[in-house]
């Protein structure tokens, strides 16, 4: 048995109503329990802000395409090197570091939860294997539909019970978490050279559009009761006048999961765009964050943009394409059989660009136009928008007008006549940052049942103590305080143990993966079913007997099981 | 000192980098010997993936493939043989 006690804890815990509470955390073998013996291990907190470990619902960090920005960007990988010390190893990498990389720098800033944002199914052994090399946080993952062949041949037969059960087969199959429509139907056309550019248009051969494809899959969703909810990339990412494009997709979700959202729509800053072209992009964040305020069924994540260099990269393998012909760089493009598709370019966001100050500012208007936390979460789509190193500068611009206004000076002139952010006064309290940093993540992914993203008894020991001090810190006037703050804790604590300190790592640590299994009825079980095993024999490469992901890829495992309502 | 592990550097470095390969000790782990073996000190012969252990198997366009032991040679795996080394460094092992 272990024991830990945290004393004097400045808490907030938004899940459990706690606003900021000075109060004692006790610990037994990782769990939040109400109380230890003495002798347990102290750790004096100080008064300093004590909150549940962070967690990252949208961050692409391991799987195949990562790994090739890696092969892609040797520039980036001479950025950001560290030696091997204590128990850490050697590390390399700066917007795609190294997996060892990746979970010390996620560890130093707090967090003990990832959702990798994008794993093609036929490749997710790569995604595990690279999750077992990130020690230090849970893992889930995302697993990619947008383009799967049988899930597009039960959309257009209107058969939402078997789009379902080929969900739960595959998920079970390479133990995936979430669905993930990255440019649903997109990535399909894309094979044929072309794209849909937004919900109403068809995807060739199979004659279904991304609006039903959506539509479909929100309604499996809920049918096998999965944690989380259908995870939307939308059409038309990156593209000047698409917000009219989300705000349809917006417009598709009903009202079906009291406990979250029923659609959760990824790094919406890349999808609020007005204007006709490059030359007239304006913000239209507005009557997107409206569309958000009248709909509790959706929760959407910034996918804030930061100055700087970054990679993209995603499954949306045409708008990657698009992106090269204005770059210009190196492009990469990759097609996944049955499955999907994915691009990688390397880009620098500069401030003498307007377009780039625009999407900057769309994703901070996104976050303060949008009421209720809960509804909008900080992310940029790491590394997409920009490193997740970059999150302490994202929580310091929302909660102080000041340094919006510091910033806005430093901008592209031409700037200000196309966006809304230099008019708003709102700025976010310490509740909100918690909310839009683990409290939301967790309601999001439906992860709160097994004890993340809060700190009553009965929850997992994972804890954030930041070196800052609620009662003598105004965020609005000492944003750089905060911004260091959040930068390192001063104790990172994961499933019980101390595992960082003043950004020093402690322990090697193990890594524990989430993963969602759905049970069906014998007769909807894909395993058994003749069409799809024939289908699979005779379009993929690999035999149906070879594709599960073995146990052995997966150091701990947690499953999340459900019992599906077909 | 040079640990090769699973590649010919000989056979795919730039000249100046091999002669340098050549000049310094060298240790090699591959099944089979090639070009750097001619100029390693030691090899050390260890288990093919898929024939004398379980592994994975990257395909040329990224599809990982699990492999399964089908003989017993009695080779050590690269990772075992890596960790003995570090193991007899260290004198009984930091981790």
């Amino acid at each position: 048995m272990t024991e830990l006690l945290v004393k004097n804890a400045f808490v907030i815990d938004p899940l459990n109503g706690i606003r900021g509470e000075v109060m004692d955390i006790a610990v037994r073998d990782g769990w939040i329990v109400e109380s230890v013996r003495d002798g347990a291990e102290v750790i004096d907190a100080a008064g300093c802000l004590t909150l549940p470990g962070g967690i990252d619902s949208h961050t692409h960090i391991c799987g195949t395409k990562v790994n090739f920005g890696r092969y892609m960007m040797p520039e980036d990988m001479r950025a950001g090197r560290t030696q091997r010390r204590g128990v850490m190893h050697s590390t390399s990498g700066y917007s795609v570091p190294t997996t060892y990389g990746n979970s010390y720098r996620y560890c130093a800033m707090g967090y003990t939860s990832v959702l990798e944002g994008a794993m093609a199914p036929l490749e997710a052994r790569h995604t595990h294997e690279e999750f077992a090399a990130t020690p230090l946080q849970d893992t889930m993952a995302n697993t990619l539909f947008d383009g799967n062949w049988p899930v597009m041949e039960a959309v257009r037969d209107g058969d939402v019970k078997r789009a379902a059960a080929i969900v739960a087969w595959t998920l079970a199959a390479v133990k995936g978490f979430a669905i993930k429509l990255t440019n649903p139907g997109g990535s399909e056309c894309w094979g044929w050279g072309k794209n849909v550019h937004c919900i109403r248009e068809m995807v060739p051969y199979f004659g279904v559009s991304p609006a039903e494809i959506i539509q479909t899959l929100i309604r499996a969703n809920e049918m096998l009761r999965l944690p989380h909810s259908v995870h939307l990339h939308c059409n038309n990412l990156g593209v000047p006048g698409n917000y009219t494009c989300t705000i349809g997709s917006m417009d598709l979700a009903p009202d079906l999961n009291p406990d979250r959202q029923s659609l959760y729509l990824t790094h919406v800053q890349f999808h609020a765009y007005g204007g006709t072209s490059w030359k007239d992009i304006c913000s239209k964040a507005e009557p997107v964050a409206y569309t958000v305020n009248r709909k509790p069924q959706i929760t959407i994540d910034m996918g804030q943009m930061m100055f700087g260099k970054t990679t993209t990269m995603t499954a949306d393998g045409p708008m990657e394409f698009n992106l090269y012909r204005l770059h210009h760089n190196k492009w990469s493009n990759h097609d996944v059989e049955l499955e999907t598709t994915s691009g990688i370019i390397p880009v620098y966001y500069s401030r003498t660009s307007v377009v780039n100050c625009v999407m900057w500012a769309i994703g901070l208007e996104l976050a303060l136009l949008v009421k209720n936390p809960w509804q909008c979460l900080l992310a940029t789509d790491n590394p997409n928008g920009g490193p997740f190193i970059k999150y302490p500068e994202i929580i310091a611009l929302l909660m102080s007008r000041r340094y919006r206004e510091e910033e806005l000076k430093t901008l592209a002139p031409g700037t200000h006549s196309r966006i809304t952010l230099p008019s708003l006064d709102r700025e976010l309290d310490w509740h909100d940052i918690a909310v839009m940093t683990r409290a939301g993540q967790a309601r999001a992914l439906g992860i709160r049942s097994i004890g993340k993203g809060h700190l009553a008894p009965g929850a997992e020991a994972d804890i954030a103590i930041y070196p800052i001090r609620v009662d003598k810190t105004d965020p609005s006037r000492q944003y750089r305080e905060v911004i260091q703050a959040f930068q390192k804790t001063a104790w990172t604590v994961k499933r019980g143990r101390p595992v960082a300190r003043d950004g020093e790592i402690l322990v090697p640590g193990v890594n524990k993966t989430i993963w969602a299994r759905a049970k069906v009825r014998e007769e909807l079980d894909m395993g058994r079913d003749p069409e799809f095993a024939r289908n699979f024999d005779r379009y993929y490469t690999v035999r149906m007997s070879n594709y599960p992901v073995q146990d052995v890829y997966l150091q701990r495992s947690l499953c999340m099981e459900s019992e599906a309502q077909l | 000192m040079g640990l090769v592990v699973a590649s010919d550097p000989a056979a795919h470095f730039p000249a100046e980098a091999v002669e340098h390969l050549s000049s310094i000790p060298v240790v090699q782990l591959d099944p089979f010997p090639n070009l750097t073996t001619a100029f390693a000190r030691i090899q050390i012969p260890v288990a093919v993936s898929g024939i004398d252990a379980d592994g994975t198997a990257y395909r040329m366009d990224g599809v990982p493939l699990r492999l399964h032991r089908v003989l017993d040679r009695g080779y050590p795996d690269d990772a075992g043989i890596l960790l003995e080394i570090t193991r007899r460094i260290t004198g009984g092992g930091s981790r």
